[in-house]
């Protein structure tokens, strides 16, 4: 397969703790995989790698073929855009203002393209009615929210996504899941971070199960979310059953 | 606020200035009108043949080159403020608080001690700009590499405290007419102003405040936070060294020119920042005028109102600065 975002054999070390170990992921154009995992199982620490944040102890990620620590900041900017839990920090300009920013790796374009490609951005996550409202007057969800718009408005092929729905009311993050749906839909390789299990049995191609550091399973959504296998890595117990409604499956917990 | 409206608020500010600068120009002891401003234009271009009068001089070789670099020093110092202000995310960034203006003092010194007799005005300038860079600089690498923190405005508080101290030392101890006055490097002052130091300060200036305007939308992006500027393509060390090399120009051309003055760097861009908006395009232009025009208003305050007794600048900064930094804030926290 055509792997736009490939990591080979990515291992990251603070000291004698290892954060990631020996992880490989591949995510194709059109795809959506979902990192899942309890807290500390290194979801984040493998967005930052694959984002060229953070230089890992070994191993090579790359983003349509260009090593990502050795790619310039501005390159980077053209090949992903990244959104962390907190969606954009509270600022003084106006949520268009940001939304625009997305748009400051292509200065080349024309004043029209971008207008058009901000207002899209603004609508498909619901953020158009706020456009002229200060980011210094958002609400946690809605900051988040604006913080997609601007990665939507970054037109990168790979999206990175920290926990893009962690402050979002259940209608909200189905958006946010049929946007991401849209985007890849369009071309776009996308990597999320997510603790709603059932986002990503919904929503996602295929999911990767990290437990401190290291990759549990790796699939389809079938083969990966597992009774067992949950239960075990996250200390829980759980069952998997058919979605009454729709082609996916549900993750419910159960007494301990 | 719309585009029109801030280009509106530009112009506005900018007569306010052109204004406030005749104003300055004809208040004083030696009484001067407007029929002898014309008449000392005429006699500079030489249109008119009879002898200089008093007032031609008073306005050509004192008042004029004073009220010049008033404004030269004010855009300075409240342009570098909201660079500063902006690219470290905080308000109370400020070329006086975060040791900039200290150091370019203390440069501005050195160069002197430097200069052939006579005292060529561009040693004290060159020596103001290169040691104001350097504080600037190095308090970013200390901040970064050696505190590791971060914290641009704490470390550089820790140098300035101990900067604006040695200076201090320095002019006390080194009692020569050379050196202008303890009062000078703390409180400033533009008695002294001549045409050959506003020659040699006003091209730093100007160079520091284009390498500023330059860095307009890198300063935008900052106030994601530097990780998230990172993400949209900004080279955060290039730029934050780019507009700390700004800083250090324009700071260091003020400090050369009208000694260490404080509260212009930081209550403009402050209040400004509030009307005309964050943007860095409108807000760094707004405020080089602002600030040009609160140096202005206070120099000619201060060699009016108790005249023959000239108060210090930058008592009067600090004293209508501070009235003001409250009020703004009280703003917000009522908003």
């Amino acid at each position: 397969m055509n792997s736009s975002l490939r990591a080979d054999g990515i291992t990251h070390r603070i000291g004698s703790s290892s954060l990631i170990e020996d992880a490989t992921l591949a995510a194709g154009a059109g795809e959506i995989v979902a990192l899942v995992g309890p807290n500390g199982a290194g979801k984040t620490t493998m967005l930052r790698i694959l984002a060229g944040d953070l230089r890992p102890s070994a191993g090579r990620a790359s983003i349509s073929d260009v090593d990502v620590s050795r790619a310039t900041v501005h390159q980077l900017a053209e090949l992903r855009a990244f959104l962390g839990p907190q969606g954009v920090a509270p600022n003084p300009f106006t949520v268009r203002e940001v939304v625009a920013m997305g748009r400051h790796p292509h200065r080349r374009t024309t004043a029209q393209d971008e207008s058009a490609i901000i207002e899209m951005a603004m609508r498909s996550t619901d953020v158009a009615h706020l456009a002229a409202r200060s980011m210094a007057s958002l609400s946690t969800g809605e900051l988040q929210r604006v913080g997609l718009a601007r990665v939507l408005a970054q037109q990168t092929p790979v999206l990175l996504l920290d926990e893009p729905t962690s402050a979002l009311d259940i209608g909200h993050q189905e958006t946010v899941m049929g946007v991401l749906r849209s985007a890849a839909d369009e071309g776009a390789t996308i990597v999320a971070a997510l603790h709603d299990l059932n986002l990503a049995a919904a929503h996602a191609n295929r999911i990767v199960l990290l437990d401190r550091g290291r990759t549990v399973a790796s699939g389809a959504p079938g083969d990966v979310l597992t009774a067992s296998g949950l239960s075990a890595v996250y200390g829980q117990p759980m069952t998997v059953i058919p979605h009454p409604h729709r082609d996916c499956l549900l993750v419910l917990t159960l007494d301990r | 606020m719309t585009k029109r409206a801030r280009i509106a608020s530009l112009v506005a500010l900018g007569s306010a200035l052109v204004v406030l600068m005749v104003t300055a120009l004809l208040a004083g002891a030696v009484t001067a009108g407007w029929a002898d401003l014309v008449h000392m234009l005429r006699w500079r271009v030489g249109l008119s043949d009879g002898p200089a009068l008093l007032t031609d001089s008073v306005l050509w070789a004192i008042r004029l080159p004073r009220v010049l670099a008033g404004a030269a020093v004010g855009a300075g110092l409240a342009a570098a403020g909201s660079a500063l202000q902006g690219a470290f995310r905080n308000e109370m960034a400020d070329p006086h608080l975060v040791g900039v203006a200290p150091a370019a003092g203390l440069g501005a010194v050195a160069g002197i001690a430097l200069s052939p007799p006579g005292i060529h005005p561009l040693y004290t300038m060159l020596g103001a700009a290169a040691i104001g860079i350097l504080a600037a600089l190095g308090t970013r690498w200390i901040s970064n590499r050696v505190v590791a923190s971060n914290q641009f405005i704490l470390v550089g508080l820790a140098f300035g405290l101990a900067l604006v101290a040695l200076l201090g030392a320095i002019v006390l101890a080194w009692d020569s007419p050379r050196v202008p006055t303890f009062t000078f490097w703390v409180f400033g002052g533009l008695a002294g102003s001549t045409w050959a130091a506003l020659l040699a300060a006003v091209p730093l200036i100007l160079a520091g405040y284009a390498i500023i305007t330059v860095s307009s939308r890198s300063l935008d992006l900052l106030a994601l936070g530097e990780t998230q500027a990172r993400h949209l393509g900004v080279n955060i060390e290039r730029v934050i060294a780019t507009i700390l090399v700004g800083v250090g120009l324009a700071v260091g051309g003020s400090v050369g020119l009208g000694g260490v003055i404080g509260f212009v760097g930081l209550v403009v861009p402050l209040s400004l920042r509030r009307s005309i908006g964050p943007a860095h395009r409108w807000l760094v232009p707004a405020s080089a005028l602002g600030g040009a025009i609160m140096v202005v208003a206070v120099d000619t305050l201060a060699r009016t109102v108790a005249a023959p007794v000239e108060i210090p600048i930058g008592l009067l900064t600090a004293a209508l600065g501070a009235p003001v930094l409250v009020w703004f804030l009280m703003r917000d926290g009522r908003a």
